[in-house]
């Protein structure tokens, strides 16, 4: 589930009613430009609130319903659930009176990154004990990169430097570059992919430890890819 | 979710296959939905023909009529989009009155329906052999007197929309958007140039209303041309098979109604005033755009707009005949209508039974007429009133239905519901009043034909529907959200 979440800017201002809000709210100023202006804001938190409503309360719920609880206009309601109805956001059921959210909506849930199975977690026991430094697994096929299973013992420390050089080895492991090595401020980072039958990045092996007490990129490398190799059929 | 929804009372069943299963649901792009109701209304054939029968009957207020007409089109264009927002129909204004008024009004504006699309077919198979003949005498000078050739255009037209519909030619309605779009430009270069040739004076001396035209003549100038719009709402049939449906038709009904109006309005002037720098007056004429075209040196462009025209009337022949054809398989699936109508194809899919009725019916109409004594342009305008009728009546029964249909489900504001009233009760008052009007005119055998059509029509439904009683769960079906529209349902 990597798709994006909206297909271009105009979606999602037509999510928040704006490409339509321009021409309903008359005298408003041109909505032609980015950004947004007089009472678009409040539509666009308005038409949050009612796909939130919606999902609270289940299937069925009619717009007068909808309109009551949430305390806004009768008109305000309609048009609201009209644009949200349009982009398939929301879908009218057969009785014609109650709403339930659409498919489209789930593209704004992504699932949530699994933990990675027991077979995948004893390899990275194997691979921990035998080398210094953290070594972290990061799915890298979601919507974000995401850290599944960090090292307990050296857990990813806030300090000056880790971030950059996580976030540079796997943006250069994504890329398909390997072995990626990245340096910032006294840390390195060291990452190797793991990779489905197909060969596509599904996450990445990555050791940070601060540069004097990283062992040779040799060694490293050495330790990793068959790692790596050994992950691929636990984690695609 | 961790917490539990909370249990609703009345949770409505969403099933797994919509109720008009079968049908491509969900596919057509946006351009397919705007050029089933442009080329219904086929706007370059009525903008310059409309003029021409609007000041037969209105006189001195052609302008007017056709703004007021533009006004009410916008109305209804309005109403019907209070439906198309909420319902992806295949029955169009139909399957809307079912949902407001209930089966009894919903057989009347079914009968209606099908009146206004048939007459209009048979108008549209006769002006495409009015233009063709016209075209044909520009080179062949020797074939100007007697109808057979009219005749026979017609006859090949009407064969040629039966083979297309059989065939269930999809791309046909591109290839009319593209008919359509060129004529109407071609059309809208020459009018800008007469008005621009003649000066905005002139202009506005033509558009206001002569004295001595009184509020029955706007009236019925208004009724005709209403009959110049009608069509803009056949995107509706297309509901199920749009995508994105609730966006795409409301906004092709709107435009169409909106655009081909502007259209009509600047033809109108154009020819008003071109007319009269000729010292003519245009409700003698025969063929308004040809005889400006020529009498203002740009002659080359009479036969391009011939060419034009005739395959504006033939794109109008198509897409009319489309939504004739499907709200009578409609009724044929539903029971209304006998069974057989509801009987497709089967190699091709489309309504091959209803087709086998009704195109005979409208092509051979007009021959009939002809052979009968009428001569064709008379016999246009006779087959215009019934059209203008059906189209009326249906119209106002769909602008009475949205209140019911907005209080039915609980979405009732009263901006959409007073639209509605009023417009429902304009469109009444101009029907009557171009029936009572036209009585009295050589048009007078299109309001007998009309009134006893859908007398007989009406009684027919009615009767079925009180001999069948499940008949009325059945009315109104539509295209439903199915389990795969939904999150998480699946």
């Amino acid at each position: 589930m990597s798709r994006p979440i909206f297909a271009s800017p105009e979606a999602a201002a037509r999510l928040l009613g704006l490409a339509d809000g321009g021409a309903a709210d008359k005298g408003a100023d041109d909505a032609g430009e980015e950004g947004l202006r007089g009472r678009q804001p409040r539509a666009a938190r308005h038409a949050l609130r009612v796909l939130e409503y919606v999902a609270a309360s289940g299937a069925g719920v009619t717009g007068q319903e909808i309109s009551a609880d949430l305390g806004l206009s009768r008109a305000t309601t309609y048009r609201l659930i009209q644009v949200l109805t349009e982009d398939e956001y929301l879908v009218r059921l057969p009785d014609l009176r109650g709403f339930a959210l659409g498919r489209r909506m789930a593209a704004l849930f992504p699932p949530p990154a699994p933990r990675p199975p027991r077979a995948a977690r004893a390899i990275l026991d194997r691979l921990r004990a035998g080398l210094r430094g953290g070594i972290h697994l990061v799915r890298l096929d979601g919507v974000v990169h995401a850290v599944v299973d960090e090292d307990p013992d050296f857990p990813l420390v806030p300090e000056p430097g880790v971030r950059e050089v996580v976030d540079g080895v796997c943006a250069e492991l994504t890329a398909g570059r390997q072995p990626a090595v990245c340096v910032a401020d006294r840390w390195t980072a060291i990452g190797a992919t793991v990779v489905d039958e197909a060969g596509q990045v599904v996450a990445g092996l990555v050791v940070v430890a601060p540069e004097d007490r990283m062992p040779g990129a040799a060694e490293v490398d050495a330790r990793l890819a068959p790692a790596a190799l050994e992950l691929g059929p636990l984690l695609a | 979710m961790t917490t539990p929804a909370p249990v609703r009372a009345r949770r409505p069943v969403v099933g797994t296959r919509s109720p008009v299963h079968g049908l491509a649901r969900r596919s057509l792009p946006f351009t397919d939905v705007v050029a089933q109701s442009l080329s219904a209304v086929a706007p370059s054939a009525a903008a310059t023909t409309m003029p021409l029968l609007v000041a037969t009957v209105a006189g001195g207020s052609t302008v007017l009529a056709l703004a007021v007409a533009l006004v009410l089109a916008v109305a209804v264009a309005a109403c019907v989009n209070q439906f198309t927002r909420r319902i992806a129909a295949t029955g169009s204004l139909y399957t809307f009155v079912v949902r407001g008024l209930g089966p009894r009004a919903g057989v009347v504006t079914g009968v209606a329906m099908l009146l206004g699309y048939g007459f209009i077919t048979m108008f549209a198979l006769a002006g495409g052999g009015w233009y063709a003949h016209i075209l044909v005498v520009r080179f062949f000078p020797a074939l100007a007197p007697g109808a057979a050739p009219a005749l026979v255009v017609v006859l090949l037209m009407g064969a040629a929309v039966w083979w297309v519909l059989l065939r269930g030619i999809r791309r046909s309605a591109r290839v009319t958007l593209v008919i359509e779009v060129v004529s109407v430009v071609l059309l809208a270069v020459l009018v800008l140039a007469m008005l621009a040739h003649t000066g905005p004076t002139a202009a506005v001396r033509a558009a206001l209303p002569e004295p001595g035209t009184g509020p029955a003549d706007v009236a019925v100038g208004t009724a005709i041309a209403l009959t110049a719009f009608v069509g803009f709402e056949s995107a509706a049939t297309l509901g199920a098979e749009a995508r994105r449906p609730f966006r795409a038709v409301p906004r092709a009904v709107t435009w169409t109604a909106l655009g081909s109006g502007l259209l009509y309005l600047g033809a109108s002037v154009s020819q008003l005033v071109g007319y009269a720098g000729l010292g003519l007056d245009l409700a003698g004429a025969r063929s308004p755009a040809n005889e400006l075209a020529v009498a203002y040196g740009v002659s080359w462009a009479g036969p391009v707009l011939d060419v034009g025209i005739t395959a504006s009337f033939f794109a109008c022949a198509i897409a009319s005949s489309t939504a004739l054809v499907r709200v009578l398989f409609t009724m044929g699936r539903e029971g209304l209508a006998p069974r057989a109508f509801g009987i497709a194809h089967a190699v091709h899919g489309t309504p091959a039974r209803a087709l086998a009725l009704t195109m005979p019916v409208v092509t051979l109409g007009p021959v009939a007429m002809v052979l009968l004594g009428t001569d064709l342009w008379s016999a246009m305008q006779a087959i215009l009133v019934v059209a203008a009728g059906g189209y009326i009546t249906a119209y106002a029964l769909v602008c009475a239905a949205v209140p019911a249909f907005l209080r039915r489900i609980g979405e009732a504001t009263w901006p959409p519901v007073a639209l509605a009233a009023g417009t429902a009760t304009l469109l009444a008052g101009s029907l009557v009043v171009m029936l009572v009007v036209q009585s009295g005119t050589p048009r007078q055998a299109g309001v007998w034909v009309f009134v006893t059509l859908l007398a007989v029509g009406v009684a027919a439904g009615l009767v079925r529907l009180g001999r069948l009683p499940r008949l009325w769960a059945r009315l109104g079906v539509h295209d439903e959200a199915v389990v795969t529209d939904l999150l998480g349902a699946e």
